[in-house]
């Protein structure tokens, strides 16, 4: 299992939720489990940017950090 | 005279067998109902394969979990009393097992019909009597191509076990996985609207019948059963648009499990493929385990749940009811080899019995993997952790393997793989099953939380 915290870009306490390939999974800000490899991220809001990342080498005491840009 | 019987058999010829139906242009999901659940808890639960004798072992177990208390708080904080087998949210049934996933979904507030409708009944000897009991479908077996013995029993189950109930006429809750095996792919077919969708089809007009006896259709003693393909291939363009498949693609050379995916997803979109063939769930999977496995993946049932924090995941319950046996092996005592049916006993079952034990560990693996992380996340008080109320999970396994007593062992190695059960036989299983529940640590375990 790879470790994944999505946050909003200049806003980083919001709560929405996450859209992993193109299916809600989780929220803003908590640390979230995922496979290895590559993945489409965004968060369920409009004018939210999508990211394609890739999730390899995280620990439960070291996630990744994605910020999303929504305009 | 003679220009009648012609006539019939021309017509019984004719009939085609029951095919899924394609997905009309109104086609709606079907709606879900709010049931009173405990929100804070999923629980599974994995019913095997092994005939008559893992029907009765499953619908046992669930008579027992049916008296076993189940309180919790709703979300009004208001103290609400169940049972355990009321609690079940996903039940997955392989081949025996399937029978009884599906009447547990069907018939649970009136247990006996099941017993009568399937445990009490000698399956196979009605099974083999029908054609000479009716010359008419002895003929059709002979004369049409698109009726075989998979049919005799389709049918057999969909009026005399299932009363012709198709999917749309489950409840929303526990939600049925009846898994066979698509032969061409060798991978599972879950009976379930996803993997319809595939087939641009409707799952809610297929008889629950017709599932399990794909389900149970093992190789050579039954035929597979056939689900047509509707549709028209999609260019590569679209196919892409689907985010899940395109991101399998990119993940496929580093993952194989998503290789097999994409192929799979490939394979039905090829709609030269008009006619799938599904045979026995256990060809690939004896127990049920791996539509479990499968949903701790990214955005599989198990993996959101742990990442949701709006609904923090209090307990994990998985439940692996296995009627498998373990017969004392004597091929190795003679200098003579095996012969043809014992070695397709051993490439079919004694195999797969070892696949399956290893998908039971690596359940155990990731649940133990989850109490690390929620041990860690309590320690520091992680607050971006979502595990900070999960309990250790429960991984429960029902299996004879686990009684203490040797007779009793003994005694249930000797059960056969059929579907016909004795009075005496059923009546081992019915008093093996609550010691089995009565001597699992992680049951007793579950019931100091839950009552």
């Amino acid at each position: 299992m790879e470790y994944l915290i999505v946050k909003i870009k200049g806003k980083e306490d919001e709560v929405l939720p996450v859209l992993i390939d193109g299916e809600e999974n989780g929220f803003t800000c908590d640390k979230m489990q995922l496979d290895e490899g590559f993945v489409e991220i965004s968060v369920n809001v409009d004018g939210a940017e999508t990211k394609e990342i890739e999730l390899v080498n995280t620990t439960d005491e070291f996630p990744m950090e994605v910020l999303i840009d929504v305009t | 005279m003679l220009r009648k019987i012609i006539v019939l058999i021309i017509l019984l010829c004719c009939c085609a067998p029951r095919y899924n139906l394609q997905k009309s242009d109104d086609f709606k999901l079907k709606q879900i109902n709010k049931v009173e659940q405990d929100e804070k808890a999923l629980i599974f639960l994995s019913l095997s394969g092994g005939g008559s004798r893992a029907a009765t072992m499953s619908w046992r177990t669930l008579e027992v979990f049916k008296n076993i208390p189940y309180i919790y708080k709703n979300e009004n904080g208001e103290k609400i009393k169940s049972n355990l087998a009321d609690q079940i949210d996903y039940v997955s049934g392989i081949s025996g097992g399937s029978f009884a996933a599906s009447a547990w979904c069907l018939y649970k507030d009136s247990m006996n019909v099941f017993r009568k409708k399937f445990i009490d009944v000698n399956v196979q000897k009605k099974l083999a009597l029908k054609p000479i009991l009716y010359p008419w479908i002895g003929f059709r077996m002979i004369f049409s191509n698109n009726y075989d013995r998979i049919d005799v029993a389709a049918h057999y189950y969909d009026k005399y076990v299932f009363e012709k109930k198709t999917f749309k006429d489950l409840p929303s809750h526990p939600v049925l996985w009846v898994n066979s095996t698509h032969l061409a792919l060798a991978t599972r077919f879950t009976y379930t609207q996803e993997f319809f969708d595939l087939l641009n089809s409707d799952l809610n007009s297929y008889p629950i019948g017709f599932a399990c006896a794909a389900s149970s259709a093992f190789p050579i003693l039954l035929s597979p059963i056939t689900l047509k393909n509707y549709g028209k291939t999609l260019p590569d363009s679209i196919m892409k648009q689907n985010t899940k498949y395109r991101m399998a693609k990119r993940n496929s050379k580093r993952n194989i499990e998503k290789d097999f995916y994409c192929r799979m997803i490939e394979f039905y979109n090829d709609k030269s493929n008009k006619w799938m063939h599904y045979a026995d769930g256990g060809l690939v999977d004896n127990q049920g385990l791996q539509i479990i496995i499968d949903n701790f993946s990214t955005n599989g049932i198990i993996n959101k749940a742990l990442n949701n924090s709006n609904k923090p995941l209090n307990r994990l319950v998985i439940i692996n009811v296995n009627a498998g046996t373990d017969k004392e092996d004597n091929s190795c005592k003679k200098e003579k080899a095996p012969g043809v049916t014992s070695v397709i006993n051993y490439t079919m079952t004694t195999s797969m019995n070892i696949l399956s034990a290893k998908r039971w560990m690596k359940i155990k693996s990731l649940c133990s993997e989850q109490n690390k992380v929620a041990i860690n996340a309590k320690k520091n008080n992680d607050s971006s952790s979502t595990l900070i109320e999960l309990e250790k999970p429960y991984c429960i396994e029902i299996n004879a393997r686990n009684l203490d007593s040797k007779n009793l062992k003994q005694a249930f190695s000797e059960l056969p793989t059929s579907f016909y059960m004795n009075k005496e036989q059923i009546a081992l299983i019915d008093s093996v099953v609550p010691i089995l529940i009565k001597e699992n640590k992680d049951v007793q375990r579950l019931i100091k939380t839950i009552q």
